[in-house]
Formats: structure tokens, sequence, C-alpha cells
């Protein structure tokens, strides 16, 4: 449900274009009073053609209806389709593209005050009543508009409530319907339109740097920073490039993604396919966040992440010329297998260091010094099941002296097949050098195979 | 070196999640390793004891009855009694505990556990952790007999230092160190299901359940030269252990039961009191004086209960009728004691001694000293009141439910185990989703191809490999349907008693098993539909018909009843209304009482599995000559045609032809009962049909006899069961005969229960020429009741409790308020206070046909109130204030609309089927009636549709469905071959309307269609009306058969 929420503001947030006033309709509908920007767009029909090509980039299953009133557009685009049968939530999701609605001739638009007449046929579900009371309506044998709008209007309302018969009014034009519009979005971005496509690297250079004096200002006026950027170029054959930057600080102003951007782009370089031009850039912010006060000194770089002052800079300008997934940091994971101990990750991924876990109770501390492999190496115990007398690795002898265990590990059966456990020994020569050794536990007795994993304690 | 260790801490999986051993396997494994003693002490609860007594008898080592203490305020201390004093204490303690937590928990503190302490020997578990023992100066001051502190080794690397450390604590507060192994699984082997264990218990994957899982497997049980090895320089403590399990002296054999001694008034003992009362009740029973062949029967009886002692017990189940009686319950007992002569006297059942042979003897067998057994069965409305009077005459410390140990089965283990795995939820679903019962369809490697997954996936193949292993686990303990014990003493110091889910029950924490092991007496109080369902005919046959019948004086042997019976005409019947008993009862052809007990044991799935059926009916029809396997089988199958169809003759075999003892005869029965490793069934299987063999007799009947035991599995169906069983299936029969309208009055007024919907049964009823009239809020009860139809008979009257959502509470202000009746829809609101749900419901339901309100008028008007109730101004002066308003024209409800709105509201529709309706629609697509069906001949291809009454997968069928289907006609059966059913499984588990093409098999009068192809036809339903069609009966798919 949560899910679904998202992805209708997502959508809903990609229109902000069309009209500053958006109004969410949950569960899937979303309103745009274009009242305002049919102008812009060259009339309606031209605007509902750039509105379906936005909406289709998204890849949703969308349906679209234009309107005198908002009740008669979301009317218009869930019933109209198929006339007279009810509209279903599956039938909705399942269509795979987007849909002109049919009954209006090329494009979904009732026409200008045409009022209830082009929706008597339409389900009752149409006028947005909850579902009990369509269902109490089609009980009663009440399953059309018309029929409801037949009915005298003291007893609708009488039995199904003022609702009822404001909606019923909504949707004839003659009540009006104040609308809840979005806030303006946290998503801040800056375009720039070529008068013809470019194709050379430096007029794009030149565009990409004015972007970032533009989203910069933007950002620094509103006091917000964003981990989160996407530079995009339109290219005139209708594709979209999209280079995405993420970053381990809070950032804002322009000489800071000015420099990451410059390493993005000597990595991987902006040029367009030969011979096809650009028509336009855009740079996005995505998920901008208040910059709080002890973030305030920027030429340290600070940042809320575990990374640093110049480190974290040092990151993300890593980060922006070989990527994310280039640049890691070891995080400790739980497993009782010392070479399962560490995992390396992304570092900008790295969590906080209050997540990491600790093994419980008085085991001794994971060694730092691991060799890559665990290396072969002969020992013999004076005892049976006891610490081994001396080592011999990589041709040298070592005689041990001090010993600390058993300490018995099992294997992880989920990951690997069989193996055997394995019995560690922390082992300290007379000169105090420290060897974590361990031998297979198999069958018991038999003689079994040493091995050294690390050095030192 | 042998004997020189004892373990002091070991635990099952009883720890639930925890443990990852059976107690058996624990004690085994114990004997294997030599060691001297083995003490089980699972946490907080004694519920594997008998387990490992029991086991720990046959593999001859010395068994320490204990519980791993847990309070919330002190460390971990292993307790075990010294004896049967202290036994008392620690269940106490536990009691305590459990009284006042919430299911499954346990809470005292260490004073608590301190106030217990007496005559226990107790070791203290010390934290991982170095660090001081809180409580421990406590403890050793509670005025226990010992006080040790336990000495694990964990094998992390510090158990050198650890050793030391526990022996400086040891030494500080002068208590002994004992070595301990700190059991929690037998074997090293089970770390891996240990570790999902604590998958399971934490709500984690194996992926991330990282430190929570023990970082080794050593905590295992370890052989005395190990220990000594591993203790090396403590041998001291190794040593100890084996002094501290001799001072353990307490065994489970102790515990002596008692029945409860309150029955017999002072001066009589219990064998006079039970006499004397026999002897007056038989007077009752025989008014016209004791026929001489039942009084010689209950001399004999009485002597043979002074003999065995068990008049304590019939005087218990007395007590228990005579207050059923009292408050007008019905109630029947059943079971290997019900039928005699004595019971029949003292009205615990209604089984004639004179009219059928069944001799009390063949049912308790005097070598074995078991505790008799009578099941009673209460009518389901009123079995709590029952059990609620056992708590109050003998006391929560004296009275307990039974326990039922919850296992794993395939299907859970399976579903867990994946969820531990991480696989997919899908591939969890599928997996699981395909097995069906308990054992049908493990998934082998061709059924995991045939799922479209890998079966050489690791994971996946780890799952179900593990999930073998898992099976047989305990999972919880849950309350057993209503078994009682009753003891003389205090309960709750033979055994802990927890709460049990359902408020007002408390439970012990053996199942009963462990109390069959423990000679302790159970009282079966169960509860039965068809008991509530007589008790209201016998009452209307009163009241209507002036009749005053009991179930012992219903006339006996009436040949209309068989007749009835032979046409399978058994809609409501008991026992004989399932759909397999319907095609059976035209070829078994009842036509005596017992007749009916072997109707009743026949159609399951031990008779079936044992190929019995067939030999049965073609001896019974002279097909085949009656013929016994051998002479000293005679005896045994005298009664059944040579044919072995009850629970009892297959022991009874097991005995005199595989040459089992009583006991391993028994031992077989319940490891059929309970699922257990298929190694055990096989065991007994070369020794069942070897021990036939070598006695003579064919290979081929000794491997269907014992083909026959599996099947009863836990369904086994005893003779004593089935004839009191029998009683009821005649007794509703008989009703049914004669007074249809009474017998279909009581049934619809106590579901659910039995097979059928209301729809079907008010369908029966009609068929038979009963008269049912709709609800009505002027004419309706509660109930549905008996009124005049207008022609001199008697109608049915549908009751408001037919009306879906109206609660009871309401209905019954409806009828009280109703003085002479309610003139319109205000008036009712206002004088009976109902909200406008209520209304709502009622016009749907079409209640207010009397105010002249039908169908969408009813719910126009309704609809005009407002919401919530009246006000109270208004309603005082008796004034509605509703303006007048211009009439609105609805449009006409079409009839098919109106049909699916009553399946909606009341579950039947009088006013037609809904198939009605779009059987244009039907015929178009090529399917028949149901009438047309019946008409069809053997090998004929053929269609039908309907709705769907009954889906049902018999244990016995392996992987058939059968389904039967309703239209305006009539039923359609259907069989479903498992491969018709893969294919279709979707379809035929969600249609709500299912067409049906196949092939028409008719044997006798029996027809079924064999599907081959099925289709969703339950689209067609919603053009008629675009509300949602409720199912006219829930899908059934375990299989329901009675339990033994």
């Amino acid at each position: 449900m949560r899910l679904r929420a998202q992805r209708l503001e997502r959508l809903a947030q990609a229109c902000w274009r069309f009209t500053p006033k958006i109004a969410l309709a949950p569960p899937d509908g979303f309103f745009l009073d274009v009242s305002g920007s049919i102008g812009l767009f060259g009339g309606e029909e031209k605007l509902l053609e750039e509105l379906l090509a936005e909406l289709r980039l998204s890849g949703e299953p969308v349906r679209v209806c234009l309107a005198d009133t908002p009740a008669a557009a979301w009317a218009g685009a869930r019933a109209a389709r198929s006339e007279g049968v009810p509209p279903s939530k599956t039938d909705t999701r399942a269509a795979s593209r987007v849909e002109a609605c049919t009954g209006f001739g090329q494009l979904p638009v009732i026409p200008p005050g045409a009022g209830l007449a082009a929706m008597s046929t339409w389900p009752v579900e149409a006028l947005r009543l909850d579902a009990e009371t369509c269902a109490t309506l089609r009980e009663l044998g009440l399953d059309s508009i018309g029929a409801l709008d037949r009915l005298p209007p003291e007893s609708l309302q009488a039995r199904f409530g003022a609702e009822t018969a404001l909606r019923l009014k909504q949707a004839a034009g003659r009540a009006p319907e104040p609308l809840d519009y979005l806030p303006p979005p946290r998503d801040f971005r800056a375009r720039l339109e070529f008068d013809s496509p470019v194709v050379l690297q430096q007029p794009l250079q030149a565009a990409i740097g004015e972007l970032t004096v533009r989203l910069g200002d933007q950002l620094a006026a509103a006091g917000l920073g964003s981990r989160r950027f996407e530079l995009r170029l339109h290219r005139s054959d209708g594709k979209r490039i999209r280079h995405g930057l993420r970053t381990a600080r809070l950032i804002q102003p322009a000489p800071q993604l000015a420099e990451l951007l410059d390493e993005k782009m000597q990595a991987n370089g902006p040029a367009p396919d030969r011979g096809v031009g650009v028509d336009a850039v855009s740079l996005v912010a995505y998920d901008t966040e208040p910059v709080s006060a002890e973030q305030a000194d920027w030429l340290s770089g600070a940042s809320s992440g575990i990374l640093k002052g110049d480190l974290a800079r040092l990151v993300d300008r890593l980060c922006s010329r070989l990527g994310a997934e280039a640049v890691r940091t070891p995080v400790p994971q739980a497993s009782y297998l010392p070479e399962r101990r560490w995992r390396l990750v992304s570092a900008l991924d790295c969590p906080p260091p209050e997540s990491f876990v600790e093994e419980q109770g008085n085991s001794p501390r994971a060694p730092l010094l691991l060799l890559e492999q665990a290396e072969p190496v002969d020992a013999a115990a004076t005892t049976a099941g006891g610490p081994p007398a001396w080592v011999r690795w990589r041709s040298s002898a070592y005689p041990l002296r001090r010993a600390q265990g058993p300490r018995r590990v099992a294997p992880e059966w989920w990951l690997s097949g069989e193996q055997p456990g394995r019995e560690y020994w922390l082992m300290e020569d007379e000169r105090g050098r420290r060897f974590h050794l361990y031998r297979e536990l198999e069958g018991g007795a038999e003689p079994c195979r040493w091995y050294v994993q690390a050095l030192a304690a | 070196m042998t004997q020189a260790y004892a373990e002091l801490a070991a635990a099952s999986n009883f720890s639930f999640l925890r443990g990852a051993s059976h107690p058996a396997e624990m004690i085994d494994r114990a004997a294997e390793l030599g060691l001297a003693a083995i003490g089980l002490a699972d946490c907080n609860s004694v519920s594997g004891l008998v387990r490992g007594h029991v086991a720990a008898r046959e593999a001859g080592i010395r068994f320490l009855p204990g519980a791993r203490l847990q309070p919330r305020d002190g460390p971990e201390v292993i307790c075990y009694p010294r004896d049967r004093a202290a036994w008392g204490r620690l269940c106490r303690l536990l009691t305590l505990g459990k009284r006042r937590a919430a299911k499954g928990q346990c809470e005292f503190s260490l004073t608590e556990l301190c106030a217990h302490a007496r005559g226990q020997v107790l070791l203290v578990v010390p934290p991982r952790a170095l660090r001081e023992i809180s409580g421990l100066a406590r403890l050793t001051n509670a005025g226990a007999h010992r006080v040790a502190l336990a000495a694990p080794l964990l094998f992390d690397g510090g158990d050198a230092v650890r050793l030391k450390w526990l022996e400086e604590r040891a030494e500080q507060w002068s208590i002994p160190m004992v070595a301990v192994a700190d059991a929690w699984m037998h074997a090293p082997e089970r770390k891996s299901i240990a570790d999902v264990l604590v998958c399971v218990r934490e709500g984690v994957t194996i992926d991330s359940a990282g430190f929570r899982l023990e970082a080794n497997a050593e905590r295992h049980l370890r052989a005395p030269q190990d220990m000594l090895r591993l203790y090396e320089g403590h041998e001291q403590a190794v040593a100890r252990s084996v002094e501290f399990a001799e001072e353990c002296r307490f065994s489970l054999e102790e515990l002596r039961y008692e029945y409860p001694d309150e029955q017999a008034p002072k001066g009589y003992t219990r064998q006079q009191w039970l006499e004397q009362l026999t002897w007056e009740s038989a007077g009752k029973r025989y008014p016209e004086g004791i026929p001489g062949r039942v009084r010689k029967m209950v001399e004999h009886e009485l002597e043979l209960i002074r003999e065995l002692d068990y008049a304590p017990y019939f005087l218990t189940i007395y007590d228990l009728v005579r207050y059923a009686r009292e408050q007008g319950i019905l109630c029947q007992g059943r079971g290997s004691a019900a039928n005699s002569a004595v019971c029949f006297c003292l009205g615990i059942t209604a089984v004639d001694p004179e009219k059928i042979d069944l001799l009390f003897e063949r049912f308790i067998s005097s070598d074995r000293g078991e505790p008799p057994d009578i099941d009673v069965d209460f009518e389901h409305e009123r079995r709590e009141e029952v059990i609620q009077y056992l708590y109050e005459r003998y006391g929560r410390e004296r009275a307990g439910l039974t326990a039922t140990v919850i296992h794993y089965r395939p299907r859970s283990a399976l579903r867990e185990l994946g969820k531990a795995l991480g696989l997919p939820h899908a591939t969890r679903d599928a997996l699981a989703g395909r097995i069906w019962g308990r054992e049908g369809g493990w998934p082998d490697e061709a059924r995991v191809r045939a799922l479209g997954l890998d079966p050489e996936h690791p994971r996946l193949k780890r799952t179900i490999e593990m999930a073998a292993e898992l099976v047989g686990f305990p999972r919880h303990l849950s309350q057993h349907p209503g078994g009682m014990v009753l003891t003389s003493g205090r309960l709750d110091e033979v055994v802990p008693i927890a709460n049990a889910a359902m408020a007002g029950r408390t439970m012990i924490e053996w199942d009963k098993n462990d109390l069959d092991d423990l000679k302790m007496l159970k009282v079966d109080v169960l509860a039965l539909g068809m008991l509530t369902c007589l008790r209201k005919c016998l009452d209307l046959l009163g009241r209507h018909h002036g009749r005053k019948l009991t179930l012992a004086s219903i006339p006996a042997e009436d040949p209309a009843v068989y007749d009835m019976l032979c046409k399978a005409d058994s809609i409501g019947v008991f026992q004989v209304e399932s759909r397999a008993q319907m095609s059976f009862l035209p070829r078994m052809r009842p036509r005596c009482f017992y007749d009916l007990v072997i109707e009743v044991a026949i159609v399951r799935p031990g008779p079936i599995q044992g190929d019995m059926v067939h030999p049965y009916l073609r001896r019974r029809h002279g097909e085949e000559p009656v013929s016994y396997p051998s002479p000293e089988l005679r005896r045994v199958l005298a009664n059944t045609l040579g044919v072995p169809l009850f629970q009892e003759q297959a022991m009874r075999i097991a005995v005199v032809a595989a040459g089992f003892s009583p006991a391993q005869a028994d031992a077989l029965r319940r490891s059929m009962a309970t699922f257990r490793h298929a190694g055990t069934v096989k065991d007994f299987r070369e020794k069942f049909v070897g021990g036939m063999i070598r006695r003579g007799y064919s290979t081929e009947f000794a491997e269907r006899c014992f083909s026959q035991i599996e099947g009863f599995g836990e369904y086994g169906f005893p003779e004593s069961h089935a004839a009191s069983f029998a009683i009821l299936v005649y007794a509703s029969a008989w009703f049914k005969r004669h007074y249809p309208e009474v017998f279909a009055c009581a049934l619809l007024n106590s579901q659910p229960m039995g097979f059928y919907a209301p729809a079907q049964i008010v369908r029966d009823a009609r068929e038979h020429g009963v008269t049912v009239l709709p609800v009505d809020v002027n004419e309706s009860e509660m109930d549905s009741i008996l009124a005049p139809d207008g022609a001199g008979g008697l109608a049915v009257r549908l009751g408001l409790r037919q009306v879906r959502g109206l609660s009871g509470r309401t209905a019954k202000r409806l009828v009280s308020e109703r003085e002479h009746g309610y003139e319109d829809i205000p008036g009712l609101r206002r004088r009976a206070r109902l909200d406008k749900g209520a209304l709502r419901r009622l016009a749907r339901a079409d209640a207010f046909e009397s105010m002249g309100l039908g169908g969408r008028r009813a719910l126009w008007e309704v609809e005009r109130l407002p919401v919530g109730g009246p006000l109270p101004l208004f309603s005082a002066a008796g004034v509605d204030d509703l303006p007048d308003e211009l009439a609105a024209e609805l449009p006409v409800e079409p009839p098919g609309e109106r049909v699916l709105r009553d399946y909606g509201a009341v579950g039947l529709s009088l006013k037609g089927h809904p198939l009605t309706f779009v059987r244009a629609q039907l015929g178009a697509l090529g399917y028949w009636t149901a009438a047309a069906v019946s008409e069809a001949v053997s090998g004929e291809l053929c269609a039908a549709a309907g709705l769907v009454l009954v889906r049902q997968a018999p244990q016995s069928a392996e992987g058939v469905v059968f389904l039967t289907l309703e239209d305006e006609t009539g039923v359609v059966n259907v069989v479903n071959w498992p491969g018709v059913f893969r294919r279709y499984r979707d379809t035929l588990m969600s249609s709500v309307l299912l067409g049906v093409r196949g092939e028409i098999q008719r044997e006798n009068d029996v027809i079924h269609l064999v599907a081959r192809r099925l289709e969703n036809l339950s689209d067609l339903l919603g053009t008629l009306a675009a509300a949602p069609v409720a199912a006219p009966h829930t899908a059934r798919l375990t299989p329901r058969l009675g339990r033994a």
C-alpha cells in the first residue's frame, strides 16, 4: 500500500512543468489544474499529448481525461473507456500502456458545458462514492449516474447523505470542488535548452557549468542540500542519457557540485553519440534535506555519514570518477569464521558504527591480520586434542611456547556444503610472534590437518 | 572407565524451539555412551519427561526427571526433585509461574524458586560471561537438599579460564562444582537443526542469524572418557556428577494415580455404591422388571468391575452424566467400557445390551491393567458448561485438561524451514501447498521438478532434507479437545497446570500418551453437534407432537428408516451424510442396527486402505462364501463375516495371528497414531507381516491387514465407538424419516455442524414435503421454529439467526419487544432499538414482507433512516420524526438478482436457485442439468455445472478429489483423478460455480461424473448482480472423519 502511494506521488511529481497546482487523489489518481497553462502549451490537445509523453516515460499504465470539473475528469479517466461496465481495479492495472479513452474522439476531453449528459450511462462508482454506498445503490437498482439524477434530490440526500448529493452536483458543475494541492517539489532541477542540437563537447560543458550554478543557487536559497543528483542529456532522437551521482556529503554550493561533475565527465564524458545532438540538458537534485548548523563549515566538507572531513571529500571525488562500487570499506559482519568476519562494501553505503555487531561472551577478539587464504602447515600436538608444540610455516619452524584455546567453530553449512568444523588455537612462540592456528575437526582422533589463518592477535 | 559420569544438564526438543533432539534420542544416546544416568531438564517444563522416562525404562538407564528453571531475576537453575514431595513442590512452582503468565509462558521470581527448594537438588548454570552470579547466596540458603555449580565447556577459547574462575566461585560459596555437557542435542549432527530452530524462534533467516547461532556444535552428550579428558585437572567435577545423580532418587513411577474419592456417600464403599446405583437405575430403565439376560449381564460386569477395581471410574463418569442430565444436556458415552449393561442402566449410553451383542470383556482386557476408556459426547453448544462443572466440582488444583503436543507436520516443517533458509515465498508455498494429508506426497525429486523447481538447488535440497528431520518435532502444547484429568489429591503436585489459550480453561503439561504411560485416568468430555440437534429434535417432538421420547426409547429397528437409508436419502443424518457414505449406503443396504455399526466404521481410511470393503460387501450379498483365515481368527472376525473392519479386530489379529504381545500391539497402534519416522513403521511391518506368514497366513492377507492398521492412523475407529455412534445415526435417521420438519428445524438451529449448509438442509426438507417460510420480523423467533403451515401441518419458519451479521442480542430484542407485531420500519426501529446496520441486514433478508415491503422497497425505506439509534426524546414519545417525501420509482429487481441477494443475506433462497437464471447460458455452453446427468448411462460423455457444495480430498483416496455440485435440479457427484486435479487445481479451489466435462460412471444406483476438464463459471453469476456472492459453503479440504 505504501509502495503504491509512493508510485503515485512519483508520477505526480513528474508533472510540475505542466502546472504548479497538483493534487493527489489516492489511491490511484491525481489532478492537474491546467486552466492557466493551456495557452503555454498551445492548446488542450498539445498539452495532453505532452503530458501523455511525460507519463509514458514512467512505465506506469496511465489514463487521463480533461474536463470542466475535477469530478468529471476523475470519472472520465476511469469510466468512459467501456461504457456501462463498472471500472475495476484489476482492469486499470492490467492495462500495460497509456490508453486514450474512447468516446471522446481523438483525445480524452469532455467538451465544455456538456455536464451530466455526457455521463448519464456511467456507473455510480464514477462519482467517487465509498464502496458501501455504491453497493447499496446497486442493490437498489440505481447503477448509473443517470438513474441517480432522476431521483428527487431530497430523497437521495436523506438516504445517502450530503456527500453523495454533493458529488453528483460537482460532476454536473453545480457545486465547487476545492482541492488540496501538493507543496512545491523537494526535488530541485535546472534545465537548459539549446536552439539547435548540440554535438560538440565544449558548449555542453559550458551548459553543465551554468546548470550547477543555477541549481546551487536554488538550493542555497532554500537552505537545502542533497546527496543524490542526476544529469540528463535529452538527445534529439528522443533518448535520454542519465548520469547519476551519489555523494557521502550533503552537497549544496555550486563549486562542490561542479568539482564532482567534472570528475564524472572526465571519467566517462558526456559526449553524445556521433551525429546525434543534444536538445537540452537538465540537472536534478533528489531528496533534498535541510542543511543543519554543524554542516555549515563547508570548506572542511563536514558530513553526517561516518566519513568525515577531507576523507569524505576524497571519497566523493573517487566515487564520482570511478563509480560508487569501486571505492570500498570493510564492514564487520556476524560470522564466527575469521575470513567472513569482514566484508567490503561501497564507501557510500558504510553503515554507522553503532550498527556493528559484536560477538557475545568472552571469546578472544577476531584477528586483525588475515592471510589471503589459510595456509596448511606442519604442526604436532603433544597431547591428543591439545595445542601444537611447534609449527612449520613457509619452510621455517617456530617452537611454540604459549597457547590459548581451544575455540571451536562450526562450519556455515548453509553456505558451503559439508565442511569440517575447526578448532582454533592462538599460539605464541618464544619471540612473541603470534599465530592463529586451526585444525580441522574430522572424526576425532586421527591425525588432523593444521592451518595458519592469521598472524598477531 | 564406564559409569564414571552422569549427564545432569540435558534438554530435549520439549524446550520448544531450543532443544534439537527428541527425549528418546537423548536417552538412547546416553545409554549408548555408557553414562551412569541422564537427567532431562527442559526450560520451565516437564512436558517431555514421560517420554524420556519410558525411553529410559526401555534403554535400561537411570533417568532423572527435572526442569531447567528460569527465574526472571536470577540465574538458570536445573532442578531435580529428590522425592515425591519435592516433585510436588516443583510442579507447584511451575503451576504458579504458568497460571499467572500468558499461554506458553512461565514467570516466577528467584524468591519463589527458593520457597519451593526444599528437597530439590539444584544445579546453578552460570552465565556465559564471567560475571558474578546473582542470587547464588539466596539459593545456597534456600534449604535445598544440595546446591552445586554446573560447569559446562563452551569451546570459545576461554574454557580454562572459566573453569578456574568457576572453581573459585564454588569454593567461595562452599558448593561443589559439577561437570556438565549442557547438551541441547544428542549428537553434533543436529547442529543444523538447532540453527534453524534459532531462526524460527527469532524470526530471522539463516543468513542474517549471525551471532544468534551457537558458534560450534559442542553442546551434545559426551562419553565419560571424553569428559574426563576434557576436564583434565578437574576430574573431581566429573566424578561428582555420578554422586549427585545418586542423590536424585525420585522416579515418575512414584506418581500413583488415585481416583477422585468423593463419589460414594458415607457408609458405602465405592463398589457398593456403584452396585446400588446400577440396580436402582436398572429398575427405572426396565419399569416392567429387569429381563433375566440383562440381570445376568449386569451381575457379571459388576463382578468384573470389582475385580479390576474400576468402580471409581464408572462413578466419575456417572457423576458427569448425571450433572448433564440435570442440566438437560444430552450426552452419550462411547468407548471400550461404555458398551456394557452397567453403562446402559446408568444412562451413560443408549446402546441397549439386549439388542446388540457387545461383550463387555471383548473390550476390557483384564490382563493389561489399563484404565478403561469411556469418552462422553455432549451437545456441542453446551459442552463448556460440563467442563466448567468439573473445574468447580474438583477445583482447579485437581482437574485439568489434557495437553496435545502440536508436532511439526510435513507442511509446517517445509514452510518454516523454507522461511529460515530464505527460500522465496512462492517456492515455500509451492512446496508446502502440494502436501495433502499427513504423509501423502513428500516432495521427492520428481515432484519438485514438476513444480518447476530444481531439486539439485543446494538450499532447496537442504530444506527438504532437513524438513524430513524436523517432522515430528514438538512445536508447542495445545489443549486436547476435551480430555480431563481428575485426581483425588492435588493435581498440581503431579504435573504443572498452565493456562490454555481459551479463557477459563486450564491444562496440564502431559498429553494422552503420557497419561497412558503413567496409568493416569482421563475422561474425555467431547463436543458433538449431532447431540445438540437431537436434543432439539426431542424437545420439538415433545412440544409439537406430544411425544416424549429419549434416545433410548426411540422406536427401534423401524424398517421405514432403513428403507430411507438404503436409498442414500441421508442429508443431515449423523455420520452417513458424507459423500462417501452416501455412495456406500445403497451398496451396503443396512437393515438392522449392527449394520449401522459397520456402516459407521467401514467408510474410513483403515478398511479402505486394507481393501476390506469389497470383500465384506461380496460376502454380505452372498457373492462370496464366508470363510475365516484360520480357526483362531474365527472368534475375532465372526461378527463381520470374516473380514476385519474394526480397530479392535486389527489389534486382535496382531496378537492372535502375528504373535504380538498385547503391550506390543498397543505400541503398534500408538506409533500409527502419532507421526513417527518411517523407520519405525517399517520395523513393525516386518514384524507383523513376518509373524503372520510364519503362522501360515497368506502374504496378501497379512499385507492388507497391516495396510489397514496404517490406515487407521489417527482416525482408528473401534467397534465400541461405532456402536454408540450408530445409535445417533439411527435416531437422526428416524427423525428425518418420520418428522422431517422437526429434523430440519433442529438441524438449522444447531448450525454450524455436519456437512451441509442451511441451503442444502432447507432444500432437502422441501423435497421431503416440508413447507419452509422465510424470515420475517413479525413471525420469526431467534431460532427457526415450527409454525402452522395453513394446511393443518407444521412448517418451518426460518429464524432470525439465519440472517447473516445480525447479532444475537439484537435479534432477541426484536423478538422480546414485538408484542402484537411491528407496523412499519420506523416503529420497529424505535421499539426494538435497532440500528441502521441491523435494519439493512433484515431488509436484505427480505424480512419485511409482512409490512408489505418487499425487496428493494424495504431497503429504500431503511436507507432513509438516520444512522445510529433513534433519538431518546422521540422514542419516548413514540413518534417518528420523518417528513413526507415524494415517491421515487425504483427499477424493478430481476428475480435472479433477488435470489443471489438472498444467498448473500441468509445463505439460502426460497425463491429459486441461482442456476435457474443462468440456465440458458449454461445450455448454450453445453452443460446439462443434474437431473439430466442422473439419467445418463455409464460411459456417456456429459457436462454439468453447479455451485460447489463440498470439496473433499480424503487421505485414503490418494490424491483423488471429490466434489459435489448443486444446480436447480439436484446434485452431481464429481470425481477428479490426481492428474485432472493437478491441471485444474486453481479452478477447482477458487470456483463458486464450476463446470465439469467428463464421463459418466455408474455402479448400482451410484452415479459419478469423472472429470476431464473443469471450467470456472463464477462470472456467470456476476452477470446476475454486481454484489459478490458468498460461497454457499466454505471449501473443505481436510478429511472429515470422526476420532476414536
